[in-house]
């Protein structure tokens, strides 16, 4: 890393010591900050300063740091995994700043994700929405041979292009209404388009909105932020489906009678 | 060296439990023999399953189907974030679909040899023989593999196999798998027969009476210890590449829960089996805090190479051929690119030590596609490659399609582990380990395409039938929260995170975990002498003793402190590094991942030692290793018989 | 019927209420539209005069119908004013900072319709209430309802009086009201197709282009009355 090229930057960012506790914006000044470091890695070296002043380290998820987990999060000046598209913060790199650049950065806000500290949130409701339904009820052991069932290539790749959602929650994030429309429909539209998905369709939309509901989560209002926003570049589409999948459900199914 | 005294050879405590006879039968009659708990009674057992992988969650989700009570655990935030979920390239299955010559006995074949002969033959048998299973699994779960354009699967060949049998989807594989296990799981959550404990740590296991009956986990939002108890304790908690600080691993990927069954008896197997993977991105500063892993199925159609004049300052696309050298090409003219991934990593250290190397830290070679671009057109590459040559632009910001990708080898994944017997017991009664975090499939080198169908046939189709033996044949009587080993086992954690906090030091646990890093890779990755690892074994010790008297470990242990997790993980990498070095010094040969600078052949391959080595290293820990006070654990030998497949040396030259 | 209810009242339901009762909405103004073009006939009037009379003579239809499209109403407006505040409830704390990650939309950063539903809704209901107090209620000055011999006017004769350049209230709010309604229509229109399930790469960008038009042709088209039909009348 040489000298010239490094960057001085100011962090403003949203430090809040518990769940229940209040929080506020703090201002970090970096200096010589390496155009090849990632964006967490120049919070790893925030860190190490902070430790250093024995002020408590920043706190913010991550683990594979290669885009695929979905752990990491953060809006970054306003933007849902900072302003590359098709890009978790983890693969976002600091020669997409400006010397002199100030960042803020704050933790996703939807009343479904509460903060667990600074910049971590709980992101449970996930999991509880795939809870209700997100799967196919096949037990180990019974699965037919895997070529019995054909199904058509683009069928396939849709449904690939579906479950590519890493369930990081940008699309709750930058949607106006904290919406995870997108998240849902993502797995809906996974199972939906494979005939292993088929037997639980109905059963599967409904509880799995139903659910999504509970959670707090607010509707959507096709702004389609979400899709911008996405690291896996889940499509809109896959919501139009959901709401086909619910419709069906409602209207034809004896699904909730 | 006082372990010269203590090897044991043949230990009695090591009971592998594998059948003999007729291999292709084992595993049946096996099964047969196992004794079967009464479905009445399943849902009276608890068992808890630690990590949520592709091990755990398979293991979790199987389990609850047959009737068990539950419980598992993960570190992260949600069980689908677990490292699995980050594999690309594919799973192999023995499925002959491409009617291309393959079959179980071939699959089991390649892994026996790929794993350079360190591996038990009766269990990578069972793996070969129920990979065409997981195929099954999974595409009944909605995997969405690739297809062709008649429906059917697609398959590639991968890591250096001559057949085509490795199922994927796009290059995320890991996670359509993950995904698929974990949907099995959250299913088995809302049939309640699952509890999830997201965010929670293991930081000891509970033993009664010798046998494994439960975990002490802090709750890593609250900072409350909780001990949980049950029948049976499965561990499923990965490998320990990140000893090595940089590896392709996440950044939560530890130790820790394995090294405190170790330290509770579970003996450690073949610690220094680590394999670096040749594909990936090379390290761009100080500020490194991970590497990235590029598909090895990039070699496919990459060719590998360094310049011919070591002083070429050339660019990449200026360097005419005849100045090229196509090293792997030129070394193993049957395999070329597609060697195994120790032999390639190998082939790459050494252009680079010999100051070939490419690239500003000249830690790099080159691989290239221009060739196939010009072959088969920018679209056919981008259309295989896309999403690995846009992770490589994000990362390195250069155009993989106009100038060759600079890759260079990182730790990717461990093949040591806990030692287990064919059912995948440890040596502590009722404690199991599957997956990664356990020794036994690999050998001393795992074939690409491997990790995935062991860690689900682990979870899937081995230990449901393995666990219940031990559930019908084990006295269980219940135990309560106040019982004196659960409180002792609570107590014991408790006091160490209050140690780490009160310590109070100056230097942060990221550097610790750094300098560690450090002297492992460079003493004891690609290539191990006797004096390096030495000399690294003494340095270990030092810095665990810094550690514990000089570390920074801030915040509180009463709420989220990510500092504190860290310097947990931190405190047993020190521990188990040493052990790592120490069973790589032992271990006198050089065989897959571990490669000894003394035991090379003329043209610096590796040179086995089936005479002295043929054998599975498990340490057993006998109150700690350390270079200073010249404690040393305690070694055992599960000797590795090769009926099936004969012990030949590894050659992919012609 | 308790099934309806309950599909009904989830968020994906609630918005296809939403979607539905919109796209019915839209035939009606495609209707009322047309009548109100009459305007334009260089006829005196006589065609809309004419128009008028018939529509009112059937009775008991209007009477159906106008029920019927209060019913409309009242059920998006209310589903609407549900939604936008459980919407807006769902993020209680905000962001310091937002930004689209939308192309092309960071300069048009918050001029888009779809963020602005809310209001442009509001505005075309109070449009809708001018409007019926207007003609329906008649609850204006008296002299717009009186021809010169001071006797109940045609329609044509009412409108022209409502219409005209002195009573700022009717042309300012019916302009505000029909561009509002663009707005409204822009993004409503195509977002009831994605809400009722319609998204298809081959059909889409086709409603996507209809919408817009409609809402344009539809805005204009009542903009039309008080800024271009009252000025030459």
């Amino acid at each position: 890393m040489s000298s010239s090229r490094g960057l001085n930057l100011t962090l403003k960012i949203w430090r809040q010591p518990g769940p229940n506790a209040r929080g506020e914006f703090r201002t970090y000044e970096m200096k010589n900050i390496s155009p090849d470091m990632s964006f967490l890695e120049m919070l790893d070296v925030l860190n190490e300063q902070l430790i250093q002043t024995s002020e408590e380290p920043v706190a913010f998820d991550h683990d594979c740091r290669e885009g695929i987990c979905g752990m990491c999060s953060l809006m970054i000046n306003g933007q849902a995994h900072g302003p590359d598209r098709a890009t978790t913060t983890c693969q976002l790199h600091m020669r997409r700043f400006s010397d002199g650049d100030t960042i803020v950065i704050e933790p996703w806000r939807a009343n479904a994700f509460p903060v667990i500290r600074d910049l971590a949130t709980d992101r449970a409701a996930f999991d509880r929405i795939i809870t209700a339904g997100g799967y196919v009820s096949v037990n180990t052991g019974n699965a037919q041979d895997a070529n019995c069932l054909p199904v058509g290539r683009d069928r396939q790749e849709k449904s690939m292009a579906a479950a590519a959602c890493i369930g990081c929650g940008a699309c709750v994030a930058a949607c106006k209404n904290a919406s995870a429309m997108l998240f849902v429909s993502a797995k809906v539209s996974q199972l939906a388009l494979l005939p292993q998905g088929e037997p639980e369709r109905a059963r599967r939309v409904t509880r799995m909105v139903a659910q999504m509901d509970k959670e707090g989560f607010g509707g959507c209002t096709n702004t389609y932020e979400c899709e911008a926003a996405c690291p896996a570049e889940v499509s809109v589409s896959n919501i139009a489906r959901l709401n086909r999948e619910y419709l069906r459900a409602v209207v034809v199914s004896e699904e909730g009678v | 060296m006082s372990s010269a005294t203590a090897i044991n050879s043949g230990s009695s405590r090591l009971q592998s439990n594998a059948p003999t006879g007729d291999i292709t039968t084992r595993w049946d009659r096996h099964k047969f023999d196992l004794k079967l708990v009464n479905p009445a009674n399943k849902r009276k057992f608890n068992i808890i399953v630690v990590g949520t992988g592709l091990a755990g969650a398979s293991a979790a989700a199987s389990l609850a189907e047959l009737g068990y009570n539950v419980k598992a655990f993960c570190f992260q935030d949600s069980p689908r974030r677990a490292h699995s979920i980050a594999a690309q390239g594919g799973i192999n299955a023995a499925k002959n679909y491409c009617n291309d010559g393959d079959s179980v006995w071939r699959l089991f074949y390649d892994t026996v040899k790929g794993g350079d002969f360190r591996a038990r033959e009766s269990n990578v048998y069972r793996l070969a023989s129920v990979s065409t299973n997981i195929i099954d699994q999974c595409v009944a779960q909605g995997v969405p593999f690739q297809r062709d354009y008649g429906g059917l699967l697609a398959n590639r060949s991968f890591g250096g196999a001559q057949v085509s049998r490795t199922f994927y989807a796009r290059g995320q594989t890991g996670q359509q798998l993950l995904l698929g296990a974990y949907s099995a799981l959250m299913r088995q959550v809302d049939l309640g027969k699952v509890k999830l404990f997201a965010r929670r740590e293991m930081l000891d296991l509970i033993k009664v009476d010798d046998v494994a009956r439960g975990i002490v986990v802090r709750n890593l939002v609250t900072g409350e210890f909780e001990s949980h108890t049950g029948d049976a304790v499965l561990l499923a908690t990965g490998g320990y590449g990140n000893v090595f600080y940089l590896s392709t691993n996440a950044k939560g990927c530890n130790v820790t829960a394995s090294w405190r069954c170790h330290k509770r008896g579970a003996f450690f197997a073949n610690p220094c089996f680590t394999q670096i993977h040749p594909t990936c991105i090379p390290v761009s500063g100080d500020h490194q805090s991970k590497l990235t892993l590029m598909s090895e199925s990039l070699r496919n159609d990459g060719r590998v190479w360094v310049p011919k004049n070591p002083n070429d300052s050339r660019s990449a696309n200026e360097i005419p051929d005849d100045d090229r050298d196509y090293f792997l090409e030129r070394r193993y003219a049957a395999f070329g690119n597609l060697v195994p991934r120790d032999v390639a990593s190998r082939a790459a250290k050494k252009a680079c030590d010999e100051g070939f190397g490419v690239g500003e830290t000249k830690l790099a070679v080159y691989l290239d596609f221009r060739d196939t671009i010009k072959r088969d057109g920018a679209a056919v590459v981008k259309g295989k490659y896309g999403n690995l040559f846009q992770m490589y632009a994000k990362i390195t910001g250069e155009d993989p399609y106009s100038t060759p990708m600079r890759i260079y080898p990182a730790v990717h994944y461990t093949m040591g582990g806990l030692w287990v017997d064919y059912n995948l017991q440890t040596t502590i009664p009722g404690l199991y380990c599957l997956g990664e975090a356990n020794f036994s499939d690999h050998g001393a080198n795992r074939l690409g395409a491997s990790a995935l169908m062991q860690g689900l046939a682990d979870g899937y189709f081995v230990i449901p039938y393995t666990i219940g033996h031990h559930l019908a044949t084990s006295k269980l009587p219940k135990i309560s929260d106040d019982h004196p080993d659960v409180r002792g086992a609570v107590e014991a954690a408790k006091a160490r995170v209050t140690k780490l906090l009160g310590i109070q030091g100056s230097r942060s646990v990221e550097s610790f975990h750094r300098a560690l890093g450090k002297i492992m890779w460079e003493k004891c990755g690609m290539a191990r002498n006797e004096a390096g690892l030495k000399y690294a074994e003494q340095e270990i010790a030092a810095l665990r003793h810094e550690f514990w008297n000089n570390v920074r470990v801030m915040g509180t242990g009463e709420a989220f402190n990510q500092n504190l997790e860290h310097a947990g993980r931190v405190a047993d990498f020190l521990e188990f590094g040493e052990l790592l070095v120490h069973d790589a010094l032992t271990r006198e040969e050089s065989c897959g991942g571990h490669f000894r600078e003394e035991h090379q052949t003329e043209e610096s391959e590796a040179k086995r030692n089936d005479a002295d080595f043929c054998h599975a290293a498990a340490w057993e820990y006998t109150g700690g290793h350390d270079s200073f006070t010249g404690e040393k654990e305690q070694l055992h030998k599960e000797p590795l018989e090769f009926e099936n497949v004969h012990l030949t040396t590894r050659s992919y030259r012609e | 019927m308790r099934w309806l209810l309950n599909a009904l009242s989830t968020s994906v339901g609630r918005k296809v209420v939403l979607a539905i009762t919109g796209l019915l909405l839209c035939g009606f103004l495609v209707a009322h539209l047309a009548g109100n073009l009459l305007l334009y006939v260089g006829d005196e009037g006589k065609s809309y005069n004419d128009y008028a009379h018939a529509l009112h003579e059937q009775a008991a239809l209007l009477a159906v119908a106008e029920v019927g499209l209060f019913g409309l109403l009242i059920a998006h407006i209310v589903i609407a004013l549900q939604v936008s505040a459980e919407n807006r409830a769902a993020r209680k704390v905000g962001y310091a900072v937002t930004r689209s990650k939308q192309e092309g939309r960071y300069a048009a950063e918050g001029y888009r319709p779809d963020t602005w539903m809310l209001v442009t809704g509001i505005l075309v209901l109070g449009f809708l209430v001018l409007h019926l107090m207007d003609f329906k209620m008649e609850l204006r000055d008296k002299s717009f309802y009186l021809d010169s011999a001071g006797l109940d006017a045609k329609p044509f004769e009412k409108a022209k009086n409502l219409l005209s350049t002195s009573n700022l209230i009717t042309i300012v709010g019916y302009a505000i009201g029909s561009f509002a309604l663009l707005g409204h229509l822009a993004h409503g229109f195509q977002s009831a197709f994605q809400t009722l399930g319609i998204n298809h790469p081959k059909y889409t960008p086709l409603i996507k282009l209809v919408g817009l038009l409609f809402a344009i042709a539809i805005g204009i088209g009542f903009a039309s009355f008080p800024l271009v039909w009252s000025m030459s009348h």
